[in-house]
């Protein structure tokens, strides 16, 4: 009988693009147990927007990520806009989305490469971040920045596409298409690459559900869930997309997803410019005062679905904003996937999540304050919550 | 059925074809003409309502209006012109998120934001620009 | 006087200095093309070309603080290093760089060379067994089981020229193509054992895809985790001379040797380096054309193990053992049978 070991991975440690820790007892090559936690790239962005306006916060909350930033921001835009009842023009919706997807195809492009480096595919990982510059070249034109592309504002965006712009964006998006195809088949054909994927990181889909996976994770598990099309926001209900999803369950399932859904954004961001309406790309007057109230607003992130919550006092300032990250729904399925497998896959079964711990280390305080009545609320007391509030006041059954 | 060095091909044509990395810092990196650079202030045109300093998410800006000395009226019996007041604009560089909010919010234009993106230094005083 | 030849061959030529400056070299160029075919530069400022970026990357290292983990035995950690660097180096001193017969080579010396190769995996084994970290220990296992599955089919691959030439002496096997019936056409027969020969010395060197023992971002630095400073350095180099005696025995005993003449060359002139010791006597052409031999050849071999790396991703240990058992150690086989063949047929 083997002994175990306990390997301790993290917080750093060159497959981590961010600081996490995992401990893994291992007996021999093969996992046996793994747990994960976090925290540490908790910088308190939660309690910063708590003391700024609605205006400063916007840029606060571009900074949780540089990967899906945008996100963040639409995100938090979306309810602000809730809050205050602006009805924004066309033109800005389209605006916001095309930013929208092209930061999908250059965090899906960026992931492929991270995905290769982590096996050692050196030379993909160089191939895919050199035609991921072409996404960027484009986003710099239209923001003013690689990252961080500080485009949204409340009731539309900032900046406006001119003609020749629109041209060039089109243009330079024509060899992206072949070159993906080309990834495509890379992946799916290098027979190291594939050996290394295929069949590690199993999560069938009961497994997946009962873990919340979303985002192409979850996809990739037969997991049929997709923000843009079942809570449509922006200029999605325009737009004439499909969802990608795949029956491996496995690593290679993701890349599949992933790769496909690239396609897909190339051609969302082609219908976006070609019929881009005119107008106005936001609304001319925004109170500076937003009036009591929360809001919920959901958004499809390049990793999965990012839940944001804001609540608001009549002041300039929120008064509570939350961030719920799509990678702290996925992380604990990507531990359990890993255990059974060798130690040679824990990198690629961890990152196959797209891991974006910057994204996800908030704070919970739990209060257990008998005086006040407050106490934790277990999973399943909240299910039920949900499902007998709908059944009282919506008559909906689930 | 996985093919065996399906990424050879393309390795030979990339031996033959220019690198796309550019040899910087001896290779001028170049930006768009939007790009989100540094703020250029234009003391001319403020009026000093610090509406950019309310604004900015890093506490970047400090706007200092100085009321200069009053000068002589230049006829005799005349009242003496309004004092002028002489408006400086304290950017810190280390703090600047580049967001562009202060030249959006400006009522007068007074902000611009140009190009100049490498803004290192060896001091955290030299990354306090004067701007008067 | 003679000792004193002897002391320059083994520490000047072709010995200590030009070892680690040759060695470098080859870095370079394996550098250069694996970053040409991923449409990048490579080094270009330190040297022409970059061509000193390797010998930088060593002396900066010789510079860095040296640590020594606390639980670790002092003494063994400190030697393994200079243990694998003596190897190697001395496995290079019997490659017929300097007149076709190094200055002591004998018949069997091809043997020598293998089995001192072997000693830089074990002290890599035993680097990371004494430095008492589990990534370390991860690795060094891991040295062993891929020690397990390439040696065999990478003795086999070696030893079948040996075989064809009738000779254990790296020199004789390195001319056989060249001698007097005119043999050059071995050099095709033994493709199959040469493709298997690249693959196991990508494997011994511990590159991509074999590069397991030490895989970044697995197990950070396998052995060498926690080596820093002059020892990694130390290790730095020996990976270097590895290669290039890796290299210059696959192309001694593949590739014909550093002697350039096709048809029944004279011994006398086939190229090798003369030098002032020399007094060899191909004079200033077989002193260039050695050269040049050398360079090309080895520098075939090592864009040969670069395209390897740069095409393939990282395969985990359970599948190299498997592929080299199942496919590297059969096809050497089956070379080994056609070489028998051909000389049973008494054509050769």
């Amino acid at each position: 009988m083997p002994e175990t070991i306990h390997l301790p991975i993290g917080p750093q440690h060159p497959f981590l693009k961010e600081p996490a820790k995992f401990d893994f007892d291992i007996q021999g090559e093969e996992i046996v147990g793994a747990r994960m936690n976090i925290g540490y790239n908790h910088r308190g962005i939660e309690k910063l927007c708590e003391d700024r306006n609605y205006f400063q916060c916007l840029f606060i909350l571009e900074r949780i990520c540089g990967i899906c930033s945008h996100s963040h921001t639409t995100a938090f835009v979306q309810a602000v806009e809730k809050l205050l009842g602006l009805e924004l023009p066309k033109r800005g919706l389209y605006l916001r989305t095309l930013v929208c997807e092209l930061e999908r195809l250059h965090s899906h492009l960026l992931w492929l490469g991270v995905a290769a480096h982590e096996v050692g595919f050196d030379t993909l990982f160089k191939l895919v971040w050199r035609d991921r510059e072409i996404v960027m070249e484009i986003l710099e034109e239209i923001s003013g920045n690689r990252v961080n592309y500080a485009i949204n504002t409340m009731g539309g965006v900032r900046r406006d596409l001119t003609e020749e712009q629109r041209k060039k964006i089109l243009a330079m998006l024509e060899p992206l298409l072949a070159r993906t195809e080309y990834y495509a088949g890379i992946g799916t054909n290098e027979p190291s690459f594939v050996g290394r994927i295929k069949g590690v990181g199993r999560m069938s889909k009961e497994r997946a559900i009962e873990k919340c996976a979303v985002g192409p994770f979850g996809r990739a598990s037969g997991v049929d869930m997709d923000i843009r099309r079942d809570d449509p926001y922006g200029a999605y209900p325009d737009l004439d997309f499909k969802v990608i999803t795949s029956d491996e369950c496995d690593i290679y399932g993701r890349v599949l997803v992933r790769v496909f859904e690239i396609v897909e954004s190339c051609k969302m961001v082609k219908q976006i410019l070609e019929n881009l309406p005119e107008g106005e790309i936001a609304v001319k007057k925004v109170m500076r005062r937003v009036p009591a109230g929360a809001a919920v607003s959901r958004y499809e992130a390049p990793r999965g679905e990012d839940v944001h919550y804001v609540r608001g006092n009549g002041t300039e300032k929120p008064e509570r904003v939350k961030v719920r990250a799509p990678t702290m729904a996925n992380l604990e399925a990507a531990t359990e996937s890993v255990v059974g497998a060798f130690v040679a896959d824990i990198p690629i079964a961890i990152a196959s999540i797209d891991p974006c711990f910057s994204c996800t280390d908030r704070t919970t305080v739990a209060l257990n304050d008998r005086k006040r009545g407050r106490r934790l609320t277990t999973w399943a007391d909240l299910r039920q919550h949900g499902i007998d509030w709908y059944r009282k006041n919506r008559g909906i059954s689930f | 059925m996985p093919k065996a060095g399906v990424l050879v091909p393309e390795l030979f044509r990339n031996l033959k074809s220019r690198p796309v990395t550019r040899f910087y810092p001896f290779e001028k990196a170049t930006v768009p003409e939007g790009f989100r650079g540094t703020p250029r202030f234009t003391s001319a045109k403020c009026i000093g309502c610090k509406v950019c300093m309310r604004d900015c998410p890093s506490d970047a800006i400090h706007i200092e209006v100085e009321t200069l000395p009053p000068t002589e009226a230049p006829v005799e019996g005349q009242p003496a012109p309004k004092p002028r007041k002489k408006i400086t604009m304290v950017l810190y560089l280390d703090r600047c998120v580049h967001c562009e909010r202060c030249a959006e919010v400006c009522p007068k234009d007074a902000i611009a934001l140009d190009t100049e993106f490498e803004l290192a230094a060896f001091s955290r005083d030299a990354l306090r620009l004067v701007q008067e | 006087m003679n000792s004193l030849k002897v002391a320059l061959y083994i520490l000047v030529f072709p010995g200590f200095l030009f070892q680690s400056g040759f060695s470098t070299f080859l870095e370079w160029v394996d550098r250069k093309v694996y970053a040409r075919m991923q449409n990048r530069r490579g080094p270009m400022y330190t040297g022409w070309a970059g061509m000193l970026q390797p010998i930088a990357d060593i002396v900066k290292l010789l510079s860095k603080e040296d640590i020594v983990p606390a639980a670790a035995d002092r003494r063994a950690f400190a030697f393994m290093p200079i243990l694998s660097l003596a190897a190697v180096f001395t496995a290079g001193l019997y490659l017929p760089v300097w007149h076709l017969r190094s200055f002591n080579s004998f018949e069997g010396d091809l043997i020598v060379v293998l089995y001192l190769l072997t000693i830089p995996s074990f002290s890599l084994f035993l680097a990371g067994w004494f430095s008492v970290s589990p990534y370390s220990l991860l690795g060094a296992t891991r040295v062993l089981t891929q020690l397990f599955a390439y040696e065999v089919p990478f003795f086999l691959a070696i030893l079948t020229p040996a075989v064809l030439a009738g000779s254990w002496q790296i020199s004789k096997i390195a001319i056989f193509p060249w001698t007097v019936a005119g043999h050059w056409w071995v050099i095709p027969i033994e493709a199959i054992a040469f493709v298997v020969a690249i693959l196991t010395l990508q494997a011994k060197l511990e590159r991509v895809p074999f590069d397991i023992p030490e895989a970044e971002t697995e197990v950070v630095g396998g052995p060498l985790t926690e080596y820093s400073g002059k020892k990694l350095a130390i290790f730095r180099l020996q990976k270097d001379i590895l290669m290039y005696v890796g290299a210059a025995l696959v192309a001694c005993v593949f590739l014909g040797g550093f002697g350039a003449l096709p048809q029944g060359g004279d011994q006398a002139s086939i190229g090798v380096l003369g030098l002032i010791f020399g007094g060899y006597l191909g004079g200033v052409t077989g002193l260039l054309l050695g050269v040049t031999n050398l360079v090309v050849k080895t520098a075939l071999v090592v864009f040969l193990l670069s395209t390897l790396r740069a095409a393939c991703a990282r395969i985990r240990i359970d599948q190299i053992v498997r592929f080299s058992w199942r496919y590297l150690a059969p096809w050497s086989v089956v070379q080994f049978l056609i070489v028998l063949l051909f000389k049973a047929k008494g054509a050769v």
